[in-house]
């Protein structure tokens, strides 16, 4: 994990800052201790301390958080480490049920303790025998230039719920960057989630004094309704497709082993056995990855390949080795070429499994209806491909997902489309679906036609849609949709030109409040004079692998700012749609 | 002066000689001996402040100035000095009987949870919901609204929280949890009928005979009738489902098949049928919920295909033209690994849209010589792409066709 000291903001920082809270929380509790995790803790928790840390820390065994009774403990205290929702409090309790007296049981809140939670553990009875800690861990560091608080259904809190605590945890986060890398001298932003996060980071701010030299420049925030059509569209860049298709958690992805596996591995596997699934590790220290993850897909077949040759010259080039220096340097890159060599037979594996489901006639069908959408083309009727999936028994996430494309691009459906969706959608499968309708409305993700067309504006106003792209060598970064540029970047493109100081005139352009302030630095610090200035994005309601990859290739190649993301969370269409239903 | 010799002041520490420099009311000097021996301003001048504060609000002979304008006269003389914790200085002012005074002072004060506590014991209900929404702390805010629902007589609290749009979001979000009963009143209080029939839907979700379920529902009808908008909407919706229920309900007890259609869609239902060989029941609910052909077809192939009646597939691929093309019926067959049924639908498909059925299938030869027929470059792309390292010669045949036709 020490490739994210290699970015140009030092994330080991703020990474070691977590893994000190997190022992220090720890060693709170004397003695062995057996750790029980909400689920979705293990990936977040393993970016910031390995498990053999934690062993080191006195925890003897880790058990996932499910009902029913605990396996039989062997050390004096039982942890239970989970984030504030109540069905984790439900199985808590049950977990308690016939609890050893001689067990100390603690519960540690991630990353703050809730009223609510603490009512519910009251009602079932249970609160007594419990002792109530915190770990304060609001946003980790998930690669070079990427950070996440890994609130997987922030954009469901935010946007059905109305629940602005995420907005406290948002601000709480950004005052932790402050509090390592200085206070950020200016902040700009769209939404009025953006407003409101402003004015408590403006707050939390003036409490800050110590004298650290602001090593970020910029904070823009970003609220998700201020662009909703760039997570509802299929990403096509490397990594993004495999999170559409497999779903990229905390740098790791599952994936079916039949690939992977190698002729004598397949041979020894009996009829009756199914190999397990293979576990993959994706990030900045994988070489490879870095070159291929931010590339449209259509260009990683050819860079394999290229790779490959390349691999074999090398390898032929020293049976052509004559002297004893020219065959010590090849075994020198011996190593070098093996894990290459590997990395490449990896990478190819995995770009055949994401080439089957991308070459499929349902894949192509339903990407050419969304690009339709996004060019602006037929959105006042009911689309016939959308009607057909509803009469196939397609499944509902891709149905829904097509149909809030279309109202997002046309801000909002004609009444009678709108009607005959939802009808269409509560005759193919079922009436509690129109719950998740309300849902998806409320959102504002599938909603009736207001006055103005926001999106065909901006779409004109910004140049969204771009044709000729070249996927081998983009241009723009309209090449991770393949022809659309997401919203939110190129936003942030026109925010900061290269060459030119920043021009805050295009967030007027865009509905919403806009944020534009400067903070007050602390005495005697001064904003930096660097040549090239870092800016710090946050999505407010989650952030895409393809935005991240345009966002990157901005960075790159021009010479205004270098981004760095930040996010509640890293999500795609599938998810953002199937967590509302 | 206060003639003092080193020795004393040893004895006695800095700190009480402030105290008494303090309690002689002599501030001034006080602040000055913080200033020169170098306290900390959060320890020292904060404290002589403070007590300056406390004592000029406890002066009789100020009321001749507004509360208001003694406050900013305060927070004038002690903006400079951190750690001055206005909370303090307005309990002073609640002793002193000035509870206007202190609400003024309450506005300086920045540390929200200190703030709203004594706006609360003020009684100024209203200013401390609003800073407690403001503050943004989800934690804070349910810890208030608890409270406020504990000091205030119910009515007040009712109209209180209704009048906050925000807040009231939280306190319904709240009682979902704690009391459904009580949300479903707050719906009805602030006249919120959709949402009051929501509740009742999901409510009939768990209703365990058809029975009960039609009654929530119809409840549930009666609450969206009242509502505007898309009351319309969810009227009809939850209409058309009272009739499936019922219909469904019959058709379990005609079949004698129990639990096996309530709670299916109407395409569901349909397809489940035709599976069964109830065509005529089938056709009847077709026509009670005016299915749309095009959506009447997708449902036949799917039901003729899952119960594997090839034949009866083709015969009702023959009744009419169909109003959704063969594709459908070439995926339906593909679904259960019957390529040569396929075939039959793939002949049916104009050969303008046969590359697509030919890829379906896997039949990367037929699809090519298709597209090179149809003269269709992109076609033979899109069949390029499909080709790996064991379809090679037909690769090569198709760079040869693009050649011809470029």
């Amino acid at each position: 994990m020490n490739h994210l000291q290699s970015g140009s903001l030092k994330l080991g920082l703020l990474r070691n800052q977590a893994r000190r809270d997190l022992i220090e929380c720890l060693l709170r509790i004397e003695g062995g201790k057996t750790v029980v995790w909400d689920n979705s803790l293990p990936g977040p928790i393993g970016l910031v301390a390995e498990y053999s840390l934690l062993q080191e820390r006195g925890i003897t065994k880790m058990y996932p958080l499910v009902a029913g009774p605990l396996p039989a403990i062997t050390s004096p205290n039982v942890v239970f480490i989970s984030r504030a929702n109540l069905s984790n409090m439900d199985n808590i309790a049950d977990n308690l049920q016939g609890a050893k007296p001689d067990v100390e049981f603690h519960l540690v809140f991630l990353p703050r303790r809730s009223l609510i939670c603490e009512k519910r553990l009251e009602d079932l009875g249970v609160v007594n025998k419990l002792k109530v800690h915190e770990f304060p861990l609001d946003i980790l560091p998930i690669d070079t230039d990427l950070l996440s608080m890994e609130i997987n259904d922030s954009f469901k809190r935010l946007f059905v719920d109305a629940d602005y605590s995420i907005l406290h945890s948002v601000a709480k986060a950004i005052e932790t960057i402050q509090g390592l890398y200085g206070v950020i001298p200016v902040v700009y932003g769209k939404g009025e989630l953006s407003q409101r996060v402003a004015a408590m980071v403006e707050r939390m701010s003036a409490d800050l004094t110590s004298p650290i030299a602001p090593d970020i420049d910029n904070l823009v925030l970003i609220d998700r309704s201020t662009d909703l059509v760039t997570p509802l569209a299929t990403q096509l860049t490397y990594e993004g497709l495999i999170d559409e298709l497999y779903g990229l958690h905390c740098t790791t992805v599952t994936l079916p082993p039949e690939k992977f596996l190698t002729k004598q591995e397949k041979d020894r596997i009996r009829p009756d056995e199914t190999p397990p699934n293979k576990k993959l590790i994706l990030n900045d220290s994988d070489e490879m990855f870095g070159e291929l993850r931010d590339k449209n897909f259509h260009a990683v077949g050819p860079s394999l390949s290229a790779k490959a040759k390349g691999l074999t010259s090398q390898v032929e080039e020293s049976k052509s080795a004559r002297s004893i220096g020219e065959y010590k340097q090849f075994v020198s890159k011996l190593p070098h070429i093996q894990a290459a060599k590997a990395a490449l037979a990896m990478h190819t594996s995995v770009t055949e499994l994401l080439k089957e489901k991308v070459d499929s006639v349902e894949f192509l069908e339903g990407l050419r209806c969304q690009q339709e959408f996004i060019n602006g083309i037929e959105l006042d009727r009911v689309n016939e491909f959308v009607d057909d999936c509803i009469g196939r028994g397609d499944p509902l996430v891709k149905v829904l997902r097509l149909m809030c494309v279309q109202s997002c691009c046309g801000n909002g459906l004609k009444p009678k489309v709108l009607e005959a969706y939802r009808s269409g959608v509560v005759q193919g499968y079922g009436y509690r679906h129109q719950l998740a309708l309300e849902r998806l409305e409320t959102a504002g993700l599938l909603v009736e036609q207001q006055s103005s067309k926001t999106f065909a504006y901006l779409r004109r106003y910004l140049k969204l849609n771009v044709e000729d792209i070249n996927e081998q060598n983009p241009a723009d970064i309209s090449y991770v949709f393949s022809g659309y540029a997401p919203l939110s970047c190129r936003l942030l493109q026109v925010l900061f030109p290269e060459g030119a100081p920043p021009a805050e005139e295009v967030l007027r352009h865009i509905p919403g409040p806009t944020v534009h302030c400067k903070q007050t630095l602390p005495k005697g610090v001064q904003p930096s004079d660097g040549p090239v200035s870092k800016t710090l994005v946050f999505f407010i309601g989650g952030v895409t692998y393809a935005e991240i990859a345009a966002l990157r290739f901005l960075s790159q190649r021009g010479k205004s700012t270098e981004f760095i993301v930040a996010a509640t969370n890293i999500t795609n269409g599938n998810n953002l749609i199937s967590r509302l239903i | 002066g206060v003639p003092l010799t080193h020795h004393q002041m040893q004895s006695l520490t800095i700190k009480v000689v402030i105290d008494r420099l303090i309690q002689r009311n002599l501030w001034p000097i006080a602040a000055r001996m913080c200033d020169h021996l170098c306290i900390p301003e959060e320890e020292g001048a904060s404290r002589v402040k403070k007590h300056w504060a406390c004592w000029k609000v406890a002066q009789q002979d100020s009321i001749h100035i507004s509360d208001e304008m003694l406050a900013a006269k305060i927070k004038q003389k002690l903006q400079d000095t951190p750690g001055i914790s206005y909370a303090d200085i307005a309990r002073k002012a609640i002793e002193c009987k000035r509870p206007e005074l202190a609400y003024q002072l309450l506005n300086y004060e920045t540390r929200a949870s200190q703030q709203i506590r004594l706006l609360i014991q003020l009684q100024r209900y209203n200013a401390a919901l609003e800073k407690a929404v403001a503050n943004g702390d989800s934690y804070t805010l349910y810890d208030v609204i608890a409270d406020l629902r504990d000091y205030m007589p119910a009515l007040n609290f009712q109209s209180l929280i209704t009048s906050n749009k925000k807040a009231l979001k939280y306190y319904l979000k709240y009682l979902k949890y704690w009391n459904r009963d009580m949300l479903f009143q707050m719906h009805g209080q602030n006249d919120d009928f959709i949402s009051q029939g929501l509740c009742r839907v999901e409510d009939s979700f768990f209703d365990i005979t058809v029975e009960n379920k039609i009654t929530s529902l119809k409840d549930a009808k009666m609450d969206f009738m009242r509502g505007k908008g898309q009351g319309e909407f969810l009227q009809s919706v939850t209409e058309e489902q009272i009739k499936l229920y019922r219909c469904q309900q019959s058709l379990e007890d005609e079949l004698r098949s129990p639990k096996s259609f309530v709670g299916l869609s109407i395409h569901q239902t349909i397809v489940k049928l035709v599976c069964d060989g109830q065509d005529k029941k089938a056709d009847n609910v077709r026509k009670e919920f005016k299915v749309p052909e095009r959506k009447y077809w997708f449902m036949m192939t799917a039901g003729l295909s899952s119960k594997r009646d090839w034949d009866g597939l083709e015969k009702f691929s023959r009744s009419k033209k169909s109003p959704i093309g063969y594709v459908p019926f070439v995926e339906a067959c593909l679904k259960y690994d019957q390529k040569h049924e396929a075939e039959k639908y793939i002949h049916k498909v104009p050969p303008e849209e046969r590359v697509k059925p030919y890829l379906m299938a896997g039949d990367l030869e037929k699809a090519c010589e298709q597209a090179y027929v149809n003269k269709n470059v992109r076609e033979l792309i899109r069949v390029l792409e499909r080709c790996g390292t064991a379809n090679r010669n037909v690769s090569e045949r198709i760079h040869g066709y693009i050649t011809n036709l470029q």
